[in-house]
Formats: structure tokens, sequence, C-alpha cells
């Protein structure tokens, strides 16, 4: 790719105009604030502002979707990490050490590496876009329904070693996500399955009822309990640390954010998996290079940056094959597809020839919105996470209320309030019996993309199904990570025993 | 907390205003129109309040689109607001059972898209007693006929008779954006009468259907005219044929199944305006005059067929035998949908 | 001494049963949906048998002399009355949301969950319920076109 310094010139004008910044702002703050609303995920901020931009300019309404896509993203962990409510499905994996971490009090420094990541993350993935778009959308097209059914699988394998505690009931609950995600119509034979005759269900359970039912609406129930307990301030009293994390912190984690990102972009370009895929790609591969994996879900700095590294790198990864061959990477930028097209710029080589200048501008405006995300992220942390300080009196109708909310305006149906309050108390009942929520999310999210890539695969493979995998080059790699992460756990526990006996004996 | 809130405050500012300027730097005659319109209008005639136009898909959707773009100017013909709703699920049905539900007074319409209204309940399992006799019919919007492409460099195929000559002694995957969808009814329908032997690859929307293609891992692009007329253009696939009774005009060297001596085999997806049952003919005649002119709208016609989309208008009779050909069409191949 | 019964061995009961119940529906699909339900429905079940003996150990520890060593609390609805409190006031709050419309469904709700939370602050109570109402009205209803069910009230 070739830019010539004229369209360079072109670009920082448009960029650097007084309508453009202005959408670049309130496109990064509004993100931020919808997307740590627990319900409001960064695919409804979009859906609902595109009419908002049918008026603008194409630059400024473009930049100011595509900022409101990675600020969103990185505010749904505001609310994940302060208190146990992921704002969007791609930080449901940052709770889980992220909320360890400010019940010990230092929300506010959970708060600081989740900004720099997701800043690192997301201007990585911008410059990914910027330069490297053509060849990346080609990787993209290289995947199809078998290579899908496999990283289904392999995202499968990350509920072993995603709970503490009872393996049984981490896999169980893995399981019971599967089921959920059975409800709904067959696409392949048309048949709709455990609907009980309501039209809402033909459609499934929506992810975002369900996640905020499962973390938040429990949460508040769990919160509840505490009533009447006096004890309850001591949690919450210490706000203790800064927002920066210290040099030597920043180094530690410096390795997990690269990769992670470069994992997340990655994601991202795949069609059909988006940041809720990507963030807990990130996580389960930094636990796994993680010279202390024990820590994790015990709130460890890496489990924070990782997850959120990664949600935001998909962002840019998801523009890519949208931009490039006009296919959106994840649902976000499936909705963003109509704001382009309602611009009259169709996604295809047109884009970077005759459009460049709006293209490039708005690509320009997507890396600076990271970077504002940052710098608003790292200002205004210190009074975000007064959010804890608020008592569980007024916080909890709060969170109630916009649970509520958020459930009602993804589909404008009220059905889906009573899909979350369903998940709630299963939610509920699943934390206080020692299940845990996050493998629900996972499995509800993995699940039909494995069960609709092996059936697609089956009818591709006219009949040789395991000859068309291993015919896959893609496929035989996923194959053997697959092994790896069932097989590794054992062949590692095994060597420790090994190794244990021989100390033993030694002594 | 008050600082949190202050932060809300600011940000919705900056938003609204934002909103309002940018609506007044580029399109100010249009909308400054539909704001004041409303004063002229006398009280007590049809319509006094803002209308709901409810959408059965997510915003941002090709039908939400293209709604969005034709709206504004049914607002200049009726003077009030038409607001978008978005009701997506089950199929298009969620939206569609409420639209049926709603009041027949005339403020709630919505659009309705077939053949995928009619799959919804000629599909035995879905257990539906609604059709499409249901509905008060407004007119057509959209009518999206369908096109066969291969990707750009697939030697296979050449022509359109090559690839039918290939289907017929070989399986050739199509793609389909689910089952009883109006790609896969196109495959089936060439099977039928052609004797070829395309196998549907169901997935979700046609993204994924065109990535599979592109990517090389499904042989036939079965779509719409407006999903493939840009790859066509940017030379990643070649239109083989179409499947209307006449040419298109975004593609007027692609020929038609029919004159290359394949039968009459029309495909298309339409979507028009309906209203709830039993709503009164004069407002209902309102609705029809508003939307016929709104139609001709040069800004209007000229976007959509930006988007590579034919607008059609029809109303009365002539929309409902389109309708009852749509139903008919669905029905003939039930036996292969094996409903 | 009353014999305890870990709550492991209901869960696992339970777990067979739905498994049971879902797998019996199977009967009507097509056998390519049937397909994927039938092999997710029975590793449930076999889970669901692993939690019930789980859970038939860990109530033997607890009967035994070592029941202090165990670290895990046993589930009993008695010990949760009031959160089930609060959940009930939700669902009501739900219920009404169809009925009564959001905006006063909502007010009513954070009247009574504060009250509930032991808040006497009327003052407290009021800013709560008129800065949540003002603020989704605002971002909801004028910034971004949600139409909430409107009910017999606003």
């Amino acid at each position: 790719m070739v830019i010539n310094p004229d369209l360079i010139l072109t670009v920082l004008t448009k960029l650097f105009s007084f309508e453009t910044l202005l959408a670049l702002f309130a496109g990064t703050l509004g993100g931020m604030i919808i997307g740590s609303l627990p319900g409001l995920s960064a695919t409804m901020g979009v859906a609902l502002l595109i009419p908002v931009t049918f008026g603008m300019d194409p630059v400024a309404g473009l930049t100011m979707l595509s900022a409101i896509y990675t600020s969103a993203v990185y505010g749904g962990s505001i609310s994940a990490i302060l208190i146990h409510t992921p704002g969007t499905p791609a930080s449901a994996a940052t709770a889980l050490d992220g909320y360890q971490m400010t019940l010990r009090g230092e929300g506010l420094k959970a708060m600081g590496i989740t900004t720099i990541s997701s800043m690192i993350g997301g201007f990585l993935s911008a410059v990914a876009l910027l330069f490297l778009a053509p060849p990346l959308s080609l990787i993209s097209l290289k995947f199809n329904a078998p290579e899908y059914f496999l990283i289904a699988i392999f995202g499968l394998t990350i509920i072993g070693s995603l709970t503490t505690g009872s393996i049984i009931k981490g896999l169980s609950a893995g399981v019971i996500g599967l089921i959920v995600g059975l409800i709904g119509t067959d696409i392949i034979t048309g048949f709709p399955r455990y609907t009980f005759g309501l039209t809402p269900l033909e459609s499934g359970i929506a992810l975002v009822p369900a996640m905020i039912g499962l973390f938040s609406l429990s949460q508040v129930l769990i919160q509840v309990e505490e009533l009447g307990k006096v004890d309850k301030e001591k949690v919450m009293a210490e706000l203790k640390g800064r927002v920066l994390p210290t040099w030597k912190e920043f180094k530690s984690i410096f390795i997990t954010i690269i990769r992670s990102s470069i994992l997340g972009i990655f994601v991202g370009i795949l069609p059909g998996a988006g940041g809720d895929i990507g963030s807990w790609v990130g996580y389960n591969e930094a636990k796994r290079f993680s010279k202390n994996p024990e820590k994790f879900g015990t709130g460890c700095i890496e489990g924070v940056a990782a997850p959120e590294a990664a949600n935001n790198a998909v962002t840019g990864g998801a523009l890519i094959p949208l931009l490039t061959l006009g296919i959106p990477g994840s649902s976000t930028t499936a909705v963003l597809l109509g704001g382009l097209i309602i611009q009259g710029l169709i996604p295809g080589r047109e884009l970077f020839t005759t459009h460049a200048k709006i293209t490039y501008t708005v690509i320009f405006g997507f890396m600076l919105a990271n970077i504002l995300m940052g710098i608003c992220g790292l200002l205004a942390a210190k009074h975000i996470v007064k959010v804890t300080k608020i008592p569980s009196a007024v916080l909890g109708p709060i969170i109630v209320v916009l649970s509520v909310v958020g459930s009602y305006a993804i589909n404008n149906n009220i059905f889906d309030v009573y899909v979350m309050v369903a998940f709630g108390i299963i939610g509920y009942f699943m934390r206080k019996t020692g299940f845990h929520p996050a493998p629900v999310v996972l499995a509800l999210i993995l699940g039909p993309m494995a069960e609709n890539g092996l059936k697609q695969s089956f009818v591709l493979s006219k009949g040789n199904l395991l000859g068309y995998f291993l015919g896959r080059p893609i496929c035989i790699v996923l194959i053997i990570l697959i092994v790896l992460a069932i097989a590794s756990p054992m062949i590692l526990s095994k060597l420790e025993q090994k190794r244990k006996r021989e100390v033993q004996a030694q002594a | 907390m008050k600082k949190i809130i202050a932060l809300l405050v600011i940000c919705l500012f900056a938003l609204s205003i934002l909103a309002g300027c940018g609506a007044g730097t580029n399109t100010p005659a249009e909308k400054d129109e539909s704001k004041e319109a409303p004063k002229e209008i006398k009280k007590e005639e049809y319509p006094k309040k803002g209308i709901t136009v409810i959408v059965s898909y997510s915003a941002g959707g090709g039908t939400d689109t293209g709604a969005r773009i034709l709206l504004p100017h049914v607002e200049k013909e009726l003077g009030v607001p038409l607001t978008v709703v978005n009701k997506p699920g089950g199929g298009g049905w969620v939206g569609w059972n409420e639209l049926l539900n709603a009041e027949a007074d005339g403020y709630t319409i919505g659009y309705i898209n077939t053949p995928n209204l009619m799959t919804g309940y000629l599909n035995p399992a879905m257990k539906r007693d609604k059709t499409i006799d249901d509905f008060t019919l407004i007119g057509n919007h959209v009518l999206d006929y369908g096109a066969i492409a291969v990707k750009a460099d697939d030697d296979r195929f050449q022509t359109i008779d090559d690839l039918i000559e290939y289907a017929k002694k070989n399986e050739v995957t199509t793609t389909s954006t689910g089952m009883g969808s109006d790609d896969h009814i196109a495959a089936l329908k060439v099977n039928d009468s052609v004797g070829t032997k395309f196998v549907p690859v169901h997935g979700k929307g046609a993204s994924h259907g065109k990535a599979g293609v592109l990517g090389g891992h499904i042989d036939v692009f079965f779509a719409n005219v407006g999903e493939a007329t840009v790859p066509h253009k940017n030379g990643e696939m070649r239109v083989l044929a179409i499947m209307a009774p006449e040419r298109s005009k975004f593609l007027p060297d692609i020929p038609t199944l029919e004159e290359k001596g394949y039968g009459k085999i029309y495909s298309w997806s339409a979507r028009g305006l309906a209203a709830p049952p039993g709503l009164p003919q004069d407002k209902l005649d309102k609705l029809i005059a508003a939307f016929e002119k709104a139609m001709d709208a040069p800004e209007h016609v000229k976007k959509m067929e930006d988007m590579g989309l034919l607008v059609k208008w029809m109303k009365g009779e002539e929309y409902k035998k389109f309708l009852k050909e749509d139903e008919a069409s669905v029905i003939k191949v039930r036996d292969l949908l094996g409903w | 001494m009353k014999r305890i019964i870990h709550h492991d061995v209901y869960i696992g009961i339970f777990m067979l049963l739905i498994s049971l119940f879902l797998y019996s529906m199977t009967g009507d699909m097509p056998e390519g949906s049937a397909f994927f339900p039938k092999i997710i429905l029975t590793i449930f079940a076999f889970f669901g048998v692993l939690v019930f003996i789980q859970g038939v150990r860990k109530s033997k520890v607890y009967n035994s002399e070592n029941a202090k060593k165990m670290e895990e609390e046993i589930f009993s609805f008695l010990k949760i009355k009031t959160p089930m409190a609060a959940l009930l006031i939700v669902l009501v709050y739900v219920a009404l949301l169809k009925i009564l419309g959001f905006f006063s469904a909502t007010s009513l709700f954070i009247i009574a969950f504060m009250y509930f939370y032991q808040v006497r602050s009327i003052k407290k109570i009021i800013l709560t319920l008129i800065g949540v109402n003002v603020f989704v009205y605002l971002l909801f209803v004028l910034q971004l076109n949600v139409a909430f069910p409107k009910g017999l009230l606003f």
C-alpha cells in the first residue's frame, strides 16, 4: 500500500476539522459510557447511533461510530472490574480477575492496567488495519465451516481451566451453556428447537440479556446477602494504589499485551468471531504461557491485561475484512456495514481508491480514538473508581434498572427482560452452589458456532468428512492445538507427580 | 457519583450538539422541512401524530437501511415523523406478530419481507396461524431478483451453461441464507426444472456465503442482484445469470436464465409495507398515496440504486397478486423442502 | 443429630431430570436437528451422575467426624431469605413494566428496593429516583430512540 504525501495532507486536514474532532471526542466518551452500562454492548451502541450519523458528514459520522466501537469495548471492562457486571460480552473474561482486584482494594490499579492494555491493543489493531489490511483479509477467507468448528472446540477446551474449584462443576456449567445455545431455529433444518411455542425464542437466547442476568443480577442478589452485616464497608473502603502501573509491572505484562493484541487482531479478522471470543482466547493463552497460571482468577494483573488487549485488538481486526471485502468480522462491524452503506460507501476496493480520503481519515480517526480513549480513561479512572464507594443500597437498584433497560433495548422486546431475570436467578443459584457463570457464557457463544460449523462441513465434504478435514492445512494445525490443549495439563501433572516422587525419593 | 453524572451530562450534551450541527451543516433543507411541515396540516385529519414503522430486522441491516432512506420522503408527504422501531427475532416473525397485533389506527405500520414471511408460516414446524392474507397491504418498496455468481478466477465455469452442464453430473455446493430462504428456494427451483445437483450450505446471512465463495470453500453464490453487483464490479466474482423475467439494469450484460432457455425460473426477495388487519380504507388510501409519491423522490431512487437495489412500487391488486404468486412459488417447492 | 444431605445430591438429580426431559423432546425433531442435543444432553446427564456421586461423598464427610474440615458451606433456602425477598421485588418490578409502563414501574421499584435496603432518608431515595429516570430518559429515549413499554401511566 502506497500512501502519498498529498493524501496524508488531505487526511490530516479532514481529521483535524472541528466537526470530526468533536465527533471523535463524543464517540470516545459516549462509547465509554455505553460500554460501561450493563447490557449496552458495542454492537448496540453502534446500532443505536447509526441513525444519529445520517445527517452528518461521512468522515465525522464514521469516525464517531468507530470510536464508539473501540471505546465501548473498553468501557465494558470498567463495570466488569468495579462492580462485577460486564458492560459488554467482550469483557466477561475481565470480570474474573478484575473484580478480585477490586475486592482487594486494587480497583484503581486494575483500571490502569485495563486502560493501558486496551489502548495498546486497539492502537496496534489500527496499525494493522492501516498497513496490513489487504494481506490479512486474504487470511480471513481461508477460514470456513471446518475451521470454525475446530476453533469453537478449541475455545471450549478453555472451560476446563477456567474455573477454580470443582472441575466437574466447571464443565457442567459449560454444558449448561451448550444446552442454552440449542434453543432457537436450527438454520440447517428450519426446525424450532426448545422454543415451547414462543416466537422470540426462535432466534435463540440473546447473549446480552443472558450475560447480564448471569453476572449483574446475580451479583446484586449476592450483595443483598450482606444486608445487615456490618463488615461490608471493610471490603470497599480502601482504594489504594495509583492508576499507572509501575515500570516493573508494565514490563511483566508487556509480552502478554503484545501476544493478546496479535491474537485479538487475528480473531477479529475472522468473520463470525468477535470480541467476546477474542477476550477469552487472550485470557486463556496468557494463562497457558504464564509462569504462575494458578494465580489467574485470584486477581492478577496479567489476567486483566490479557483479555483487555485482545478485545480491543479485535475491533481493528474486525474492520479489516469489512472494509476490504464487505464481510464483517464481528457482530458490531456487521452493524457498521449499514452505517457505511447509508453514507454511500460500499466496502471493497473503491474504498481505498475512489474514497481513499474518507477511508484513510476514518482509519486515522480510529487510531486517534484509541489514544484518546486511553487518555480519557486514565484521567477519569480516579473518579470512576469511586463507584465502588457508592453504597449497595443505591448501586443495587441502579444496576437492576440498567440491566432491565439494557436487555430491553437490544431488540425492543420485553421478552429479553424476562430472559435476563431468569438467567439472574439461574446465575445466583449456580454461584451459591459452586458453579461459575463464566463457562455458561463462553459455551453459549461457542456452541452454535460448533454445531453449524460441523453441519456445514458435512455438506461441504460431500460425504468424506474426515478426509475433508485432513485435507485442509489450517484444520490440521487446529486439531494439533486441540489435542495439545487437552493433553498438556494431564502430561504436565504426570510430570509434576513424577518430579515430586523423585524429590521425595531423594529426600 | 456527582462527577460521574456530570460526565454523563457533558457527553450527552456533546452528542446532541453534534447530531444537531451535523444535520444543520449538511442537509438543512430536508431536516427543516420535515420538522416544520406538521404545523401546516389540519389537526383533525389523519395523521395527527407520529407513525411507528416496525422493521423486523436489526438496525443497520438491509431492510433497516432501505427504510431509513425512504421514510424521510414519506414524512414530507404525511407531515408527521415516521419512527423506525427495530424488532428483530424469530426470522422476522417477532416484528410481524407485533404488527398484526397492533391497533389498526394507522399509527403502526411495518415492513414485510417476502418470501421469508411465507416460509415462516408454510413451515409446519413453526405452527403459525397467521398468513400474508392477515395483513393490510400498503405497497411494495424493493424487489431484488436472484443472481447466480462464481468466484472470479473459477475457471470451471465461464458461462451459466458450463455451470449447469457440470452441475447436472456433479454435486455443486451453493450458498444459502438458511433453510427456506429465497436463495435456498432458488437453488431448489433450478434443481427441479433443469435437473442439476445443487446442494445448499445453509449459513447465517449473505456475508457468510460471500466469504465462503471468495475463499473457494463453496462453489456457487446464490444470492440477490443487490448482493452480487458490488463483488462483480470489483472483479471478485462473476455473475453468470440472473433469475428474473428481464435483465437487470445494474448488470445489463448478464443474461437471465429464461433467455438462456432454462424456463421461467424466477427468484426474488422483496420488501414492502403493510399495516395491521382492519385498517380503515381512508387511512390506507392516504398512506398509499404518500408512499407512492415518496417512491419517486430522485434522492431516494439514487441512493437505492447506489446500493444496487431496484425500487419497484406496486400497490393494491397488483401487489396482492404479486404476493400470492410469491406464496404459490414457495408452496410449489414444499415437497423439496420436506414440509 | 440430623442427617445432613449435601446440596450436590439434589443438583445431580435435578440435572438428570432436566436432561431426561429435554432428551424426550428430541423425538419430535428432524434427524439433523436432534443429533447435537442428544450428544450434549447425554454429556449433561453424565455430569449429573458425577455431581450426584460427589454430593453423596460430601454428605458422608459432613456426617462423619471430619465435618469441620469441610470449607464449603451447605446451601439452604433458609440462609438466603433476604436475597429471595429482593428477587421477589425484582420479579414484581418486571411484571409491572408492561402494566404500568417503564418509568412508573421503575420509580416504584427504586422506592421499594431502597426501602428494603433499609434506606430511610427520603432525600436519598428521591435523588436516586430522579437521577435514574432522568438519565435513562435523556440517553435512551431522547438520544437513542428506544421505545419503552408505555402501560397505563407513563
